[in-house]
């Protein structure tokens, strides 16, 4: 009999339990779940020592584990530190390299301008001097010479503006400047190549512009690049219109042509230096890629915006938009 | 339905429980026992001399079901007389494992399908895969028929299982009965009641229903370090850690399906179980709680009654797994009563605790699967 219902039968009875059969066989049925209680119990008890010990393992591993990240995670970091070091000292040297660059392609310019403007002095010379008797193939050759050195000459400007920009030496000296005749000075230039080519320029210029803060320099250098980029890309018999408009803030010059286009993915590149559209390399050769960017950071330089649309083999429209002077409004 | 209920007993001979006898012979006679008296050639013949035109059904157990009572090596007799029922029967017999979902398609192959409105069967408790078996019968039988039933037992012994159709019982045999006609109503549930305990495991070597490795350490040595003292009476004792497993179904969905402990193979160091133990399958030792595995038999009637529509049940078959009667012992009929307080006293209680329970996880669908350490009722009604 389990020995807790033994000591509550000798309790409960006084020493003197029933000796009926029916009550002995009753207690062996309490007795047996008594005991069967007690093995459940222990049992229960020893599968749940094993699950904890278990548990305690797993828990064991989780932690050794979280060390592990610790240690992998310091190392990692130390890496970066390191690394970063390494590109920082890289990108360092490779700013000093392009410095470097810039500075010998400006000075490379400035020696190579003095002797071309002293080359295109005597070619002038040799085509306008009458005292000079060329016969005519010479003065053919000449001429194409005189063309010749106009480009290197402009070539030359180009990359020179370039290193002054990146120098951060291009400086926009801004005066207040009657705009129109700028304008007009810029359509002159441009009028010659287009007649040459029959494309039609049309002027929407109002007879009046307002002043502007102006570099006059830049400004013709900038607004002369996008219309001579229309003449340019614009095919015989083509059209191209500058327009000019003023609002209370500012003044926009439109700049449209119904040339070649710019491929859609070529548009995003398009004021990158050195960067020519696909189309326009097949259109002509010789071209720098320079044309735009110096044009963009001109009109940025003078608090103006710069954007284009354009759809392939209908046109390009270039809109220039300053900002008037305050006083003026 | 008319139905007469007998048991035998070693000390007390037959008695008959049923209050009024069967006026005529009954179509259906299930014959529940211990393997004592079922290999008992005269009790048999006393059987049949009572019901001589009958289909007698007889399964060892590993303990018997009548009314709300559970014995151990006694019989018990349930003659069903069906008034708008027809009944088949189908029977094969198996060498081994392997064959499990062939004699699954045979057995279904051999039941008429006209007129089916559902199938019973009981299988050998040790030479079956029992999710190969519901394989093999699901993929022969009209769709919108399911099957509810289980491996039969032997004691705690897991030595030998017996089944028979109108002649002695005898092993590696199955029987399959589908019930036909318009005017049956049937009706079906199961549910456990155990709770998951301890670490999440992962079966890593296993082949069918044969476990190797869990976690990629030795199952048998798991389960041993677990039972402790009670390591030595293996492979009863494992029944107290069944195992919970989450498996796909052929539909896609993930069910939860229970295994528990057939046998295990010392020199192999493996452990066979009643159903499929796939590599890669979550798995999760499960312990029993008195109240819960009471509360599951109570919803697994619950779960019968829905499914058997509008009205009483008259008959209810009970498949209830050993490892509950492992856990509860004296407490055992407790879930016969939980079972009887849903379904009523009018229906006869029948049944007996067996290897594995085969049942629809849903009482509104088809698909069943293997189940262990439930409580399966299958309940009858005629319209």
């Amino acid at each position: 009999m389990h020995h807790l219902l033994s000591r509550q039968v000798k309790k409960i009875f006084n020493g003197e339990s029933p000796s009926s059969p029916e009550f002995k066989d009753f207690l062996e049925v309490v007795s047996n779940v008594y005991n069967n209680y007690d093995k459940d119990h222990n049992f229960l008890e020893h599968s749940f020592d094993v699950s904890s010990k278990e548990f305690q393992e797993l828990n064991n591993k989780v932690l050794q584990l979280v060390e592990e990240i610790k240690i992998e995670k310091q190392s990692v970091e130390k890496k970066v530190v390191e690394r970063t070091a390494e590109l920082k000292a890289a990108n360092e040297h490779l700013v000093a390299l392009d410095k470097a660059k810039t500075e010998f392609i400006s000075v490379a310019a400035h020696q190579l301008r003095t002797p071309l403007t002293a080359i295109k002095w005597i070619v002038q010379l040799l085509h306008k001097d009458s005292e000079i008797n060329l016969k005519p193939e010479q003065a053919k050759q000449v001429v194409k010479l005189d063309e010749i050195i106009n480009k290197m000459v402009k070539l030359v400007g180009d990359i020179l503006n370039v290193s002054q920009i990146e120098e951060g030496r291009f400086g926009a000296k801004l005066k207040e400047q009657d705009i129109l005749p700028l304008l007009q000075n810029i359509l002159s230039t441009v009028e010659i190549n287009a007649q040459a080519k029959n494309i039609k320029l049309i002027k929407n210029i109002p007879p009046s512009l307002p002043a502007l803060l102006v570099d006059e320099g830049q400004f013709k250098l900038a607004l002369g690049n996008i219309v001579d980029n229309a003449v340019k890309y614009t095919q015989a018999d083509g059209q191209v219109s500058v327009a000019a408009t003023t609002t209370a803030d500012n003044l926009t010059i439109t700049v449209m042509d119904t040339g070649i286009g710019i491929l859609p993915a070529d548009q995003k590149r398009l004021f990158d230096k050195f960067f020519r559209a696909s189309n326009a390399l097949k259109h002509d050769t010789e071209g720098t890629g320079l044309g735009l960017f110096i044009a963009l950071n001109i009109i940025t330089a003078h608090n103006g915006q710069i954007t284009f649309r354009s759809e392939l083999n209908k046109g390009t429209t270039f809109i220039i938009t300053f900002p008037l002077i305050k006083d003026n409004k | 339905m008319k139905i007469e209920q007998k048991k035998w007993t070693t000390a007390n001979g037959w008695k008959t429980l049923s209050e009024s006898p069967l006026l005529s012979g009954p179509d259906l006679v299930l014959v529940f026992g211990g393997n004592e008296p079922l290999k008992n050639n005269a009790l048999f013949d006393e059987i049949r001399g009572w019901y001589p035109e009958a289909h007698i059904i007889s399964a060892s157990t590993a303990g018997e079901i009548i009314k709300t009572e559970v014995s151990d090596d006694t019989l018990v007799v349930t003659a069903v007389k069906f008034e708008k029922t027809s009944l088949q029967f189908a029977e094969a017999s198996i060498e081994n494992s392997e064959g499990s979902e062939a004699v699954g398609k045979k057995l279904a192959q051999s039941l008429p399908k006209e007129g089916l409105v559902h199938s019973m069967i009981f299988s050998d408790g040790l030479s079956v895969n029992g999710t190969a078996l519901v394989k093999g019968l699901l993929s022969e039988l009209p769709k919108n028929i399911s099957v509810t039933g289980g491996l039969v037992g032997d004691g705690s012994r897991f030595k030998e299982t017996l089944v028979g159709l109108d002649k002695m019982a005898e092993t590696k045999k199955l029987v399959c009965v589908g019930f036909y006609g318009p005017n049956i109503k049937i009706g079906y549930g199961s549910l456990g009641g155990w709770d998951s305990f301890g670490v999440v495991r992962t079966i890593t070597k296993s082949t069918g229903n044969v476990l190797f490795e869990l976690d990629n350490k030795q199952a048998l040595a798991l389960y041993k370090e677990y039972l402790g003292d009670l390591a030595k009476d293996l492979p009863a004792s494992g029944l107290l850690f069944p195992l919970s497993l989450k498996i796909k179904t052929d539909v896609g969905s993930e069910v939860e399906v229970v295994r528990t402990i057939l046998a295990v193979d010392e020199s192999a160091q493996s452990i066979t179980f009643a159903g499929d133990m796939p590599e890669g399958v979550v798995a999760r030792f499960m312990k029993a709680n008195f109240d819960r595995l009471v509360d599951g038999a109570s919803g697994a009637a619950s779960m019968s009654l829905e499914s058997l529509g509008n009205g009483q049940a008259e008959l209810a078959i009970l498949i209830s797994c050993i490892g509950r009667k492992l856990v509860l012992k004296e407490r055992i009929e407790d879930e016969i009563e939980a079972v009887q307080e849903k379904i009523g006293a009018q229906a006869a209680i029948v049944g007996f605790y067996s290897y594995g329970e085969i049942c629809p996880t849903a009482p509104t669908e088809r698909q069943c699967q293997l189940h262990n350490q439930t409580m399966t009722i299958t309940t009858f009604r005629e319209v």
